[in-house]
């Protein structure tokens, strides 16, 4: 046993000081998440999410949150997440009060609107809407980021993001209307100052985040993405009425634009990390686009297969073995015996739904986020990390409770 | 000796500190010059986890945030392990923990009650009186064209030849209607179609329209009733178009479902338990506006000089499917299911009816029932 003491004042030797001081290397962002315990971690959270008819949820995104930011080291040491269940829970009720009298309005009124058949109206009201819902969903955007900034700590040291959503939230939707009216040519433009807001109010304790990114950095990749898109509506509209062609196509279109837009937001990350300093210190990244397109695809297509058999089986099971409706018993009327076998088949044909949805959403988070996080964060770097020793902890005000707006408007997948 | 990292909380840079296990706790000390930094109870030291941590282990004083003690040392994790026996003990609740979510959890739940149970019903009644009857007149088309599709495609007819047009039946219907306007003179004009086919069954649509369905007739007819159980059904479908029912369930499913998606939020397969939930809401919304319909007809009738007492029997006969003959017991079982689908009668229904019986007279001349009963022959 090391029962140690220093009371006696004896100098540290310097084989002891490095002993203890060699683990920090302040170029080295590890991940130790693992993909068996996160699947497990989901499944069982999204049942009992289920099951408490959606109560679980905030205990849940809180677990698998404590889980992820744990499994990040920087030199040495660990993220922390330190947001309560409760937090959420309360964010959530407030996001309802506000969200219930709206979203009920808002059906009411375009109910009228579809049957009255005044279109040019109806179009004006889902206008006036759409741009009501856009701000509040950047609104919530930036309340969620500030809400996770502010329960996330390394090394005991808080981060904070400071300025006002509301003016994130109103700028953002300016720039939506110059991204609309450019014909999508102002969106490097758009990303890039959502980008460099966020990360400019950013804070690790005293010490704040900057980025000098702008959209002509991005532009140059975003115009391939641009033609690719314009071409593909292009060629599929020229091929249209040619049968099998067409849908192959179509198809191939759809997959390579998709691509080339995750390889698009994946160099918009490079860029914007490339051009962040926290303190005085640079922060860059390099990693292989690869393994996350490999990623992307074998999620896809996982969740899809899984999501199609449960639900074939189900299906099959339920037509066949169950009940059997036709158009010559509902003249006839349905028997007091085919209601019961029909509730009977509904009894488990429903929870198959739900348990393939289940599923497959597990299998999507445990495949993609991981590759994700296990490419891109090792290959972070802080380049003077020295400039780190002098931050001190953060006295800035935190929010009393979570992302409420975020949480009902679905921002987010944990 | 050994050393150990200690996060203060205060600075970023974590000291380097030597530990010594005490009798009663652990003193953390600078390992420069041995002065006193803090000193943990072993009783309220906790580990963090942290998946793949390694041979780590990393302590707190309690949880939640603060500062961090980062053993390396094998012996000293050792000796953490063997000394702090609550070094795994989850967060305990603090005393009053529950009353965050008592308060929250009963607002919750009372503001969930008075919305569905209050706010829904007399703002979906307020709301209904805004909606203007051009507008409600068109969705009515709307609805009635899309059921005309519906019973086409069943019965196997053209849309056109699914409304009955016997001219005496529809001036039958017409004097029973000028009948119930002089015993009510608040009702207005209502456009009341019969449709031909064997469902038993009466609808109240938007825009003051009403579909009757010829099994209905027939059902009366196989029970060997004069008019009044089918008239009386007529009154409990004016009693909804009068009170603008169809609209006022409008608003209500779109408020009811709009909020069971926002409790919801994206749990995976939430449309699934908002759709379910929305009829069981729907359901009891509905159970409402039949009580208030039957009583409505009870009055119409009783005003009219009507004696009910066929429309108990009627109800009878559709939940309990006497007046069937044994061929046809797949069709009652049919007309028994639809007529439940939308007017869930209960025992405490017929009993309502059943309790005014007696009083009044048949409400159509013999000639004008049988007109109306052969309103779809051709």
């Amino acid at each position: 046993m090391a029962i140690t003491s220093t009371m006696d004042g004896a100098a540290l030797s310097s084989e002891d000081a490095n002993s203890a001081n060699d683990q920090p290397d302040y170029s080295q962002f590890k991940v130790h998440v693992k993909r068996k315990t996160l699947f497990w971690m989901l499944l069982k959270y999204g049942f009992l999410s289920i099951i408490t008819l959606g109560i679980y949820r905030f205990w849940a995104k809180t677990k698998i949150r404590c889980y992820l930011w744990s499994s990040v080291e920087f030199s040495g040491d660990r993220f922390e997440y330190h947001g309560t269940a409760k937090e959420l829970f309360i964010g959530f009720l407030i996001a309802f009060v506000v969200l219930v009298p709206l979203s009920t309005v808002n059906n009411a009124i375009t109910n009228m609107l579809v049957v009255d058949g005044s279109e040019a109206l109806l179009g004006v009201y889902t206008a006036a809407f759409s741009l009501t819902m856009l701000v509040l969903f950047q609104f919530a955007i930036y309340r969620m980021r500030r809400y996770q900034l502010t329960r996330t700590s390394w090394r005991s040291i808080r981060f904070n993001l400071t300025g006002s959503s509301f003016r994130f939230a109103r700028i953002s939707t300016q720039w939506l209307f110059v991204v609309l009216f450019t014909g999508g040519l102002a969106y490097p433009a758009y990303l890039a100052w959502q980008n460099r807001t966020m990360i400019n109010n950013a804070q690790i304790g005293n010490a704040s985040f900057r980025s000098n990114i702008s959209g002509s950095l991005l532009f140059k990749r975003f115009i391939g993405l641009y033609a690719l898109i314009v071409g593909s509506v292009i060629l599929v509209a020229l091929t249209q009425n040619m049968g099998l062609v067409s849908s192959f196509i179509s198809f191939f279109c759809i997959v390579s634009t998709l691509i080339a837009f995750i390889l698009f937001r994946l160099s918009v990350v490079k860029t914007t990390v490339n051009s962040m300093m926290v303190s005085s210190s640079n922060i860059s990244v390099s990693f292989s686009n690869r393994p996350i397109i490999i990623s992307w695809l074998l999620s896809i297509l996982s969740s899809l297969i899984i999501y199609t058999v449960i639900f074939s089986a189900a299906l099959g099971l339920f037509l066949s073995a169950n009940y059997q409706l036709n158009l010559e018993q509902l003249t006839d009327g349905i028997s007091q015996e085919d209601l019961v076998s029909l509730a009977v088949g509904l009894g488990y044909f429903i929870p198959a739904l739900i348990l393939a949805a289940l599923l497959a959403r597990t299998v999507y988070l445990t495949l993609l986020p991981v590759t994700l996080m296990r490419t891109i964060i090792p290959g972070l770097k802080i380049e003077s990390p020295e400039e780190l020793k002098e931050i001190v902890q953060n006295s800035g005000e935190v929010p009393t409770h979570g992302e409420g707006f975020a949480d009902a408007l679905d921002v987010g997948a944990f | 000796m050994s050393f150990a990292r200690y996060q203060d909380g205060e600075r970023l840079e974590p000291h380097i500190v030597s530990v010594v296990w005490s009798h009663h706790g652990l003193s953390i000390q600078t390992a420069q010059s041995g002065s006193l930094l803090t000193f943990w109870p072993y009783a309220d030291i906790r580990e963090i986890s942290a998946p793949g941590g390694g041979e780590e282990l990393r302590l707190s004083l309690g949880h939640g945030q603060g500062p961090r003690l980062i053993l390396s040392n094998p012996s000293d994790c050792i000796e953490a392990r063997r000394r702090c026996s609550e070094l795994k003990e989850k967060q305990g609740l603090e005393p009053g923990w529950w009353k965050g979510y008592a308060v929250w959890g009963s607002g919750a739940i009372l503001s969930v009650v008075i919305i569905f149970q209050l706010i829904i019903p007399t703002l979906s009644t307020q709301l209904v009186v805004f909606i203007p009857m051009s507008w409600e007149q068109k969705l009515g088309s709307q609805v009635e064209e899309s059921i005309l599709y519906g019973l086409s495609k069943i019965e196997d007819k053209d849309e056109a030849s699914m409304i009955c047009k016997g001219t005496e039946g529809q001036q039958a219907l017409e004097r029973l209607i000028a009948q119930f306007k002089s015993a009510d003179p608040d009702l207005d004009q209502y456009q009341i179609k019969v449709i031909d086919t064997d469902m038993a069954n009466a609808f109240a649509l938007p825009g003051k329209r009403i579909l009757i369905l010829r099994g209905l007739l027939d059902k009366a007819v196989k029970l060997k009733q004069g008019p009044n159980g089918v008239v009386g059904v007529l009154a409990h479908e004016i009693g909804h178009v009068k009170e603008r029912h169809a609209m006022v369930n409008l608003i209500q499913q779109t408020a009811s479902s709009a909020i069971l998606g926002l409790v919801l939020g994206d749990v995976t397969g939430g449309a699934i338990i908002v759709g379910s939930g929305e009829m069981a809401l729907n359901a009891a919304y509905s159970r409402d506006k039949e009580r208030a319909a039957d009583t409505y007809a009870l009055e119409l009738m009783n005003k009219a000089a009507f004696d009910p007492t066929e429309l108990a029997e009627l109800l009878d006969a559709l939940t309990n499917g006497e007046g069937s003959d044994e061929n046809n017991e797949d069709q009652l079982h049919g007309e028994t299911t639809a007529w439940f689908s939308s007017h869930p009668a209960t025992l405490e229904r017929s009993k309502l009816i059943e309790a005014q019986s007696g009083i009044g007279t048949d409400a159509m001349r013999t000639s004008e029932w049988k007109s109306l009963t052969a309103i779809c022959d051709r």
